[in-house]
């Protein structure tokens, strides 16, 4: 009776996986297969025939090429920034044991819980406060603002994992503070400063609600533009571009294993099965 | 230079950023938010009287409408993702073979990272008229331009996103469970089964509250799947607040509703910490 | 010549007062043993002398000069952790050169001077290995040669063998010795664990509470402790309470116990007291079971009947449990040298020696 129970059990947990994997991988299949339809109208899925045209279509498209080197310049300067402060306010956090350490990090992490509207609606309104209506310092803010937490986090937690005693034996051996940090703490931290860029440039990308308030008619990012389109002219060029940032993702995805190892990224856990 | 000056010095450039790009928006749209309205104005004017109009203004059903609308979806949506995700990461976690547990969460972190446009078009053009609309449909019965289809893509556009994440932090708070207990529970007698509901999956209660918790904050505060796979007919509290911004241009009402949601999505978080943490102490 | 000296160096946390009023010095060359329960202190002192915790009073004073304003990098003091603390991401060279980069050793010398010192510890060949491919006492060594290889004024050892398995704690105790006695370093090693304290220091402090309740020779901690509590913690003990009753001839005092059994010690061994109350405390491996080991009839012998409840032997030594009255257990541990394990019921007579009480103040 109970291993009849337990064969059920098991049964239904691989049905489980198995449907929530066909129903996360299935849309992206059947976008990236629309991309490649060589019919030149949006029309039932499967498509008859392949082609190139709606790359060709996004490539000669200065709308979206324009659209695709904002995201890209935007997310870059945003990661470096971002980066370089976070890691520089993790380090703080890690060394400040004084009142307000909580609330701190709190509020350093913050902007992963206040809803990327309202971020982008108050930014907005303080950026036209301030007199900028500049799109792309707008959009710089609004991108900084929310990769900080992700720098800030896996920085923390890199550091966090450093036993206090490997500085400690470098500063009784001769090192300053200083010393120590860089010739101890940041070669162990480094894979949580970059595990933290990965994080940033990723959502930086990805970010629609904040740059949809902040963008500009000049200036735009990708998906935007691709928001755009959705609503006035639905075609296949925006699975182009989806399948574009697909790949994207998956660069960034291959870099962070090459770093951490991706089974590492959530660690072992206290016990190894 | 002393410990603390330094101290000091790394962490003033974060707290600057913070302050000019967050602190004071908020504040911004906080005291916008108490301003009175002039119809056509853009905005409100510079010297408005302070008023609570736009805030009592949303005591009304129509916008509790919206707030209902939005738990509604939430708190399935989040309860649907645990219970599909919970086993997923149990598998995951006991997996022994490394190249498994690396392409597995290495496939989840993917759909994490993915471009929220590219997830919500992909969506479209499965489940829309092009795709599998009417297959779909006439499972559940019900008509592919109806309200109940849109609402179940909309659902499924969420679970698309909150599916991966909850089983990426349940991985976590399952491997930190002793596998030999529920041997211990498999030894005096219970079922395979049994055992991981009586002793897995009450041990596993706080991470699976954090979880909640976090695809709830998620769901709230969605934004682009509500717009363009709910075709106007579902609405969040997030496309009002951008109804409110873009269509008609009354920035206090909007902001209104921009502090009301944000002090909801506080409060929830809040609250739901807080209670994991005072019936499971931190160590 | 005093390397190091304390003088009432005292530390709290809050309310707490970790380290209070201690002072104590250390010659050149030799090992003193920091020994103590946990939280006694201990390692609150090794902070203090290695410049990791600041004092709230007091001064401590290397080679003669106060350091107690100086950071842990200005101080020449070598700290071995107990976790060793080697940088998982740099080779065992790398690790051991670490020191003498920061230290201002000039840049050629120091090649030779890492291989000297890894030739020290016994590690040639594992040069570029990285720590996370050492054993246990291997890396132990490493950090020893990192240390050492600054030639710092004293060094400090935190727990040292802690970490290892028993065999190994004996191999590398005989090693350590041999290490310090070559470079002839001023050392002070800190522990929780009496074997480790009594055979690698010259002399031995034993703290409590953040006080130094005895200093002086392993031997005379072992055989003199002053104290209930340093008695208990160097070795294995029996205890007894008494009155004295009367004074023998020879310097022989008898005492009536609450048992009722009478002892004899010797009024030499016996503290000066406010009370008559005493603690008497007789070593498990001072007691005989048998009376033809007994040489001198005349030596005022003691003698407690009583009967076998548990004998285990563990290999070297067998250890038996005596019943002497209602209840009373007294430990006995004889060496094993292949005589015949006594059974459970037997009756035996307990013999020791009045020199071999230990007498303390029943106060605290």
């Amino acid at each position: 009776m109970k291993r009849s129970i337990d064969n059920f059990g098991t049964f239904f947990s691989v049905i489980n996986i198995l449907l929530a994997f066909i129903f996360l991988i299935f849309p992206i299949i059947v976008a990236i297969i629309m991309s490649f339809d060589g019919r030149s109208y949006l029309g039932l899925f499967p498509p008859p025939e392949y082609s190139l045209r709606w790359y060709e279509r996004f490539f000669s498209d200065a709308y979206y090429l324009q659209g695709l080197k904002t995201s890209l310049i935007i997310a870059i300067i945003a990661t470096v920034v971002s980066t370089t402060i976070g890691v520089s306010a993790a380090i703080g956090l890690d060394r400040y044991q004084g009142i307000g350490k909580q609330a701190l990090e709190s509020l350093f992490l913050s902007p992963l819980v206040v809803p990327a509207v309202v971020i982008g609606f108050a930014l907005l309104m303080f950026f036209a406060a301030l007199g900028i209506f500049d799109g792309f310092t707008r959009l710089l803010g609004g991108h900084l603002i929310i990769t900080f937490p992700y720098t800030v986090r896996t920085t923390l937690a890199g550091l966090v994992g450093i036993r206090k005693s490997l500085t400690e034996a470098a500063m009784n051996l001769g090192a300053t503070e200083g010393q120590a940090f860089w010739d101890v703490t940041f070669p162990l931290a480094r894979t949580g400063i970059v595990a933290g860029s990965v994080f940033a440039f990723a959502f930086s990308m990805d970010d629609v609600a904040v740059s949809l308030f902040l963008t500009s008619p000049q200036t735009y990012t990708l998906p935007v533009a691709m928001i755009s389109m959705m609503r006035t002219n639905f075609d296949l060029t925006i699975a182009a571009a989806a399948v574009i940032l697909m790949t994207f993702t998956l660069c960034l995805i291959i870099i962070l294993d090459w770093v951490i190892g991706l089974d590492k990224i959530i660690g072992k856990g206290v016990y190894r099965s | 230079m002393t410990k603390n000056r330094s101290t000091w010095l790394l962490l003033t450039p974060g707290i600057i950023l913070f302050l000019i790009l967050l602190v004071a928006p908020i504040t911004n749209i906080l005291d916008e938010s108490l301003r009175l309205f002039v119809p056509g104005r853009i905005g409100a004017a510079k010297d408005a009287p302070y008023t609570l109009f736009n805030y009592t203004e949303l005591i009304d059903k129509a916008y509790f409408f919206y707030l209902y609308e939005t738990f509604r979806f939430g708190i399935t949506v989040s309860l649907i993702s645990l219970v599909i995700g919970f086993p997923i990461a149990y598998s995951i976690a006991r997996q022994k073979s490394t190249l498994f547990r690396k392409l597995a969460i290495g496939f989840l972190i993917g759909m994490m990272f993915l471009n929220t446009l590219v997830r919500v078009y992909a969506m479209q053009l499965t489940f829309g008229p092009t795709g599998y609309a009417k297959f779909i449909s006439g499972i559940f019965d019900i008509s592919p331009n109806g309200r109940g289809y849109t609402e179940l893509i909309v659902m499924l556009g969420l679970l698309h996103y909150t599916i991966p994440i909850s089983v990426l932090t349940l991985i976590g708070t399952i491997q930190n469970i002793n596998p030999r207990l529920t041997e211990a529970a498999q030894i005096l007698g219970s079922s395979r089964l049994k055992s991981h509901l009586n002793i897995t999956v009450p041990l596993c209660v706080p991470g699976i509250l954090s979880a909640f918790l976090i695809c709830l904050t998620l769901c709230l505060s969605a934004f682009v799947v509500p717009m363009v796979l709910g075709k106007g007919k579902v609405l969040f509290i997030s496309n009002l607040i951008y109804a409110r911004f873009s269509e008609i241009a009354n920035y206090p009402s909007g902001s209104a509703v921009a502090i009301i949601m944000l002090v909801v999505s506080l409060s929830v978080i809040f609250i739901i910490s807080s209670f994991v943490s005072s019936r499971w102490s931190t160590k | 010549m005093n390397i190091l000296e304390l003088r009432n160096v005292t530390k709290r946390f809050g309310n707490f007062t970790a380290v209070d009023k201690v002072s104590f010095s250390v010659q050149k060359g030799k090992v003193l043993s920091l020994l103590g329960p946990s939280g006694c202190g201990k390692t609150t002192t090794l902070r203090l002398i290695s410049g990791f915790e600041n004092v709230d009073e007091g001064s401590i004073l290397v080679s003669g000069k106060d350091v107690v304003n100086k950071r842990p990098y200005e101080r020449n003091v070598g700290l071995l952790f107990q976790d060793y603390a080697l940088f998982p991401h740099m080779s065992v060279e790398q690790n051991v050169a670490y020191g003498m980069k920061h230290r201002g050793f000039e840049k050629k010398l120091i090649p030779n001077r890492t291989n000297e010192m890894l030739e020290l510890v016994k590690l040639i060949g594992f040069e570029k290995r990285k720590p996370g491919q050492l054993s246990g006492g291997q890396q132990q060594r490493v950090a020893l040669a990192r240390s050492l290889a600054i030639s710092p004024e004293i060094i400090l050892l935190d727990e040292p063998l802690s970490a290892l398995d028993a065999k190994l704690r004996q191999e590398l105790r005989f090693e350590l010795k041999e290490i310090l006695n070559t470079v002839n370093a001023t050392t002070i090693v800190v522990t929780h664990d009496q074997e480790e304290a009594m055979s690698l220091g010259d002399s031995v402090i034993v703290m409590n509470e953040g006080k130094i309740i005895q200093e002086g020779h392993p031997t005379d901690i072992y055989e003199k402790p002053n104290s209930k509590f340093v008695a208990e913690f160097v070795g294995r003990s029996n205890w007894f309470n008494g009155n004295i009753v009367n004074k023998a001839d020879d310097g022989i005092l008898k005492i009536k116990t609450t048992e009722g059994f009478e002892f004899n010690i010797l009024e030499s061994l016996t503290p000066e007291l406010s009370n008559g109350n005493y603690e008497i405390c007789v070593r498990p491996e001072r007691i005989s079971l048998e009376k033809n080991e007994i040489i001198d009839e005349d030596s005022y012998i003691n003698l407690l009947p009583g009967k076998v409840v548990d004998v285990a032997h563990l290999g070297p030594d067998i250890h038996t449990v005596i019943e002497v009255s209602n209840k009373r257990m007294i430990k006995v541990v004889e060496k094993y040298t292949g005589q015949v394990l006594k059974n459970n019921g037997t009756n035996v007579n307990l013999y020791f020696y009045p020199k071999d009480c230990i007498i303390v103040s029943s106060e605290k």
